[in-house]
């Protein structure tokens, strides 16, 4: 592994941390008020017919939860699965933190499967819960552009904040 | 007692945009009755969210037409919701009948009620219930939370996926032997042990 490169990842994936620690969601209730709004108005501007009463769960232990769509893994469509228009479907895992009123972010992935052949087939957006030792190949925050092998840092950005990029930058086109 | 159509709170908040926030409309939302506090929360939650305009829950107790009719004009164009009507005797509800002008406000009102505290108000509110209308929605319930049976089933996807157990898991996770995907952190909370996180 080249010593610079890896120097600058490390440099680079601090900041990564930094931003994380940086980013301030309000209590548990209000972040999962926020994303049920968020897909019930897609569905209906998108004219789709999700259940998201039925999709959009929930597991929450003293200061700790997560808010799911669709299976931890994608492997095929489900029913659990946010469908979107062409094909493509959405599943999603984000996991908090909470204390005095207000939730820090642990965790996240947002997947989106591509439909009818696109290419790249999937990206994945994935906020690791701690850094890697090798932050060239494991940057904390990064996506993957359609390989489970590959992946480039990106902004640790709050879960709207990523869904707005699935909707109106990916799906879009 | 009539059925009434189940609504939630984002559909709720999309009628009340469709016939514009600063027109007067009045709403019955029946809310459940267990965990009412919680309930009303999330509704107050989800509805700001979707129409993305100033809401605020009212404490009605047993005040007067007179003395609510103030309170809701400060401001006059939000949107309101009143509850508390538990208390309410059907006097009381006739009073605000008759006092009812009072209530009228550029912004909606929302009645929260129950299904016991919206017969009384049927029984003894006739004109507000003209107001009403046909805008009596049941509150369909959120219910997020991922059942048992839900949680075996993540669990056993996860186990499959990695291909080990969770006491397995569990056993390298404590010794700091795992990876950092997104999936462990759930699979730890869900088996209760974010004490390793």
């Amino acid at each position: 592994m080249p010593e610079k490169a890896s120097e600058r990842a490390l440099y680079l994936d601090s900041k990564l941390e930094n931003q994380a620690a940086e980013i301030k969601l309000p209590r548990f209730k209000e972040v999962l008020a926020h994303l049920r709004v968020y897909l019930s108005k897609q569905n209906l501007e998108l004219g789709l017919e999700n259940n998201i009463q039925q999709i959009l769960k929930t597991v929450v232990k003293p200061n700790l939860g997560i808010i799911t769509v669709g299976p931890p893994f994608d492997k095929g469509p489900t029913e659990s699965h946010f469908k979107m228009p062409f094909g493509a479907r959405l599943s999603f895992g984000i996991t908090l933190r909470e204390g005095n009123g207000a939730c820090s972010l642990i965790a996240y992935r947002f997947h989106i499967q591509m439909g009818g052949g696109s290419k790249p087939a999937f990206y994945r957006f994935d906020l690791n819960e701690r850094r890697h030792d090798t932050p060239l190949v494991e940057p904390r925050c990064h996506v993957h552009p359609g390989r489970d092998d590959i992946r480039l840092p990106f902004p640790v950005l709050g879960p709207i904040e990523v869904l707005d990029r699935i909707f109106y930058v990916i799906a879009a086109r | 007692m009539a059925e009434f159509i189940s609504q939630a709170a984002f559909e709720i908040g999309r009628r009340l945009e469709l016939r514009g926030l600063d027109a007067e409309s009045w709403l019955i939302v029946i809310g459940p009755a267990e965990r009412e506090p919680e309930a009303l929360d999330t509704f107050l939650l989800e509805l700001g969210a979707t129409i993305d305009h100033p809401v605020r829950v009212i404490q009605i107790e047993d005040q007067s037409t007179s003395k609510i009719s103030q309170t809701l004009r400060e401001p006059a164009a939000d949107t309101v919701i009143l509850t508390g009507f538990g208390v309410f005797t059907p006097a009381i509800w006739r009073e605000w009948d008759l006092g009812r002008s009072r209530l009228e406000r550029p912004g909606a009102i929302i009645l929260w009620l129950t299904s016991a505290t919206l017969s009384e108000f049927c029984a003894n509110a006739p004109n507000i219930r003209g107001f009403v209308g046909g805008s009596i929605f049941r509150l369909s319930q959120s219910g997020s939370a991922m059942t048992d049976s839900e949680i075996s089933e993540r669990i056993r996807e996860l186990e499959s996926h990695y291909q080990m157990s969770s006491d397995q898991m569990i056993e390298r996770a404590a010794k700091g032997e795992l990876s950092a995907e997104p999936q462990i952190a759930e699979w730890l909370i869900l088996l209760g042990r974010g004490d390793l996180i």
